[in-house]
This record gives structure tokens, C-alpha cells and sequence, in this order.
């Protein structure tokens, strides 16, 4: 598992492809989700993963580089995560590789908050891991 | 990796504080993720901007809808 890493770094509201495609569709949620992230402190990334399932989902390949440009923190995968994706994804039994890389990047700086479209592979994968319980999940529909 | 090296000065509490929290090695780590948290707001502004001056404000019920969903999810963490 992927150690966090020291406190004190800004916290990250981590947009999976649901909520990335969402932005791109112009999802009134989306964007208060995110001047909500921005307004309380928090950096919005999103991992190359998720950038790849969204750019072979977007309708506008234009519009989803724009927003891109305007987050400008999208997070390559490194070691430490690469190394644990296989294991998360055997012991939570579901989520593809981009859902268990946004899982693991919102565990490894404390405080962070994953935002998605479709909780219930985030939810198996969050408690797949120790710190189950404790990554806040913010759905883009407001269901619970 | 390549970095670019700025002397910045500071008002000395926020500068201790800094130097408290993050120690020496971590200070140039915690200055520059303030300012990309900062830079990233401003252009998240710019994105909402352009999103309202297409579709009009966010509604009333959706910005309450989403405040209440962090105060509840987040905060209460």
C-alpha cells in the first residue's frame, strides 16, 4: 500500500473519469465542485489514467483540453502507485486500473476528497485498504 | 527536475510558522504548493466564469446542494 505521504501538503480533490467527463459536458455540479475544491484550499488533479478513459469518452476533444489546460495538475503515475494497483484491485475484487489510481493518489496525501460519478467500485476499493472510512466521496449526481 | 529558484520574502510569523511545520527541507515543498493552489483557483475562476457566461449562474438549490455535501462528507472528517 501506498505510504501517505507527510501532512502539511495541500489536500486534493481527486476527479475520477465520470467527473472529469462531467466538466466536459458542462455539468452544473461538476463546476461547483470544484470552486468548492478551489475555494476551500483544496488542488484539483487528476491522474493520467483518468485523463486517458476520458479523452477516448469525450465528445469534444477540444473542450476537454481546455479544461485540462485550466486544472493543469494532472498527476503521472510514479512507482509507488503503479506497484500497488494490482494488489488493490485483487483485494477489493472490482474497479478498473484508473479507479484504483485515483483511490490511491487521494490516500497518499491526507485530507483529500475523490469526486465521481459512480461510487460503488471507489467505495470496494476504499475498503479494500487500511484507511477505509476515511476518504471522503463526493458523488457528481448527489445521490447517496 | 528542473526548478526555478526565487528569493521570497516573507512576513516573518508566516515565514516561522513555515519553517515550523514544513522544516527546511520541506519549506520550499510547502511554498510551492500554496502557490499552485492559488494559481489553480484563479484559473478555476476563469473556467467558472466562462461556464456561467454560457449557461447562467449555478443555481440557488445546486450551490446549496454542494456546500452542504462538504460540510457533511468533508468537514465532518
Amino acid at each position: 500500500m501506498v505510504k501517505p505521504r507527510r501532512s502539511g501538503l495541500t489536500p486534493r480533490l481527486v476527479l475520477d473519469t465520470g467527473a472529469l467527463i462531467g466538466l466536459e459536458r458542462d455539468d452544473e455540479r461538476a463546476f461547483e465542485h470544484i470552486r468548492m475544491a478551489a475555494a476551500r484550499g483544496f488542488l484539483v488533479v487528476v491522474p493520467t489514467s483518468v485523463v486517458m478513459e476520458a479523452i477516448a469518452a469525450a465528445r469534444s476533444m477540444a473542450r476537454i483540453n481546455q479544461i485540462l489546460k485550466k486544472i493543469d495538475l494532472e498527476l503521472p503515475l510514479g512507482p509507488p502507485i503503479s506497484r500497488s494497483v494490482h494488489a488493490l484491485r485483487k483485494r477489493a475484487g472490482t474497479g478498473s486500473d484508473a479507479d484504483a489510481i485515483v483511490v490511491l493518489e487521494a490516500l497518499a496525501v491526507p485530507g483529500s476528497v475523490i469526486l465521481t460519478d459512480d461510487r460503488r467500485d471507489i467505495d470496494a476499493l476504499l475498503a479494500a485498504t487500511p484507511a477505509k472510512g476515511m476518504v471522503p466521496v463526493l458523488l457528481l449526481s448527489g445521490k447517496r | 527536475m528542473a526548478v526555478l529558484k526565487k528569493s521570497v520574502a516573507f512576513d516573518p510569523a508566516v515565514g516561522r510558522e513555515a519553517l515550523e511545520r514544513a522544516g527546511e527541507r520541506g519549506f520550499s515543498r510547502l511554498v510551492n504548493d500554496a502557490v499552485a493552489q492559488r494559481l489553480q483557483a484563479l484559473r478555476i475562476a476563469e473556467l467558472f466564469v466562462d461556464f456561467e457566461s454560457r449557461h447562467g449562474p449555478v443555481s440557488e438549490a445546486t450551490r446549496r446542494q454542494v456546500a452542504d455535501e462538504w460540510s457533511s462528507h468533508v468537514d465532518r472528517g
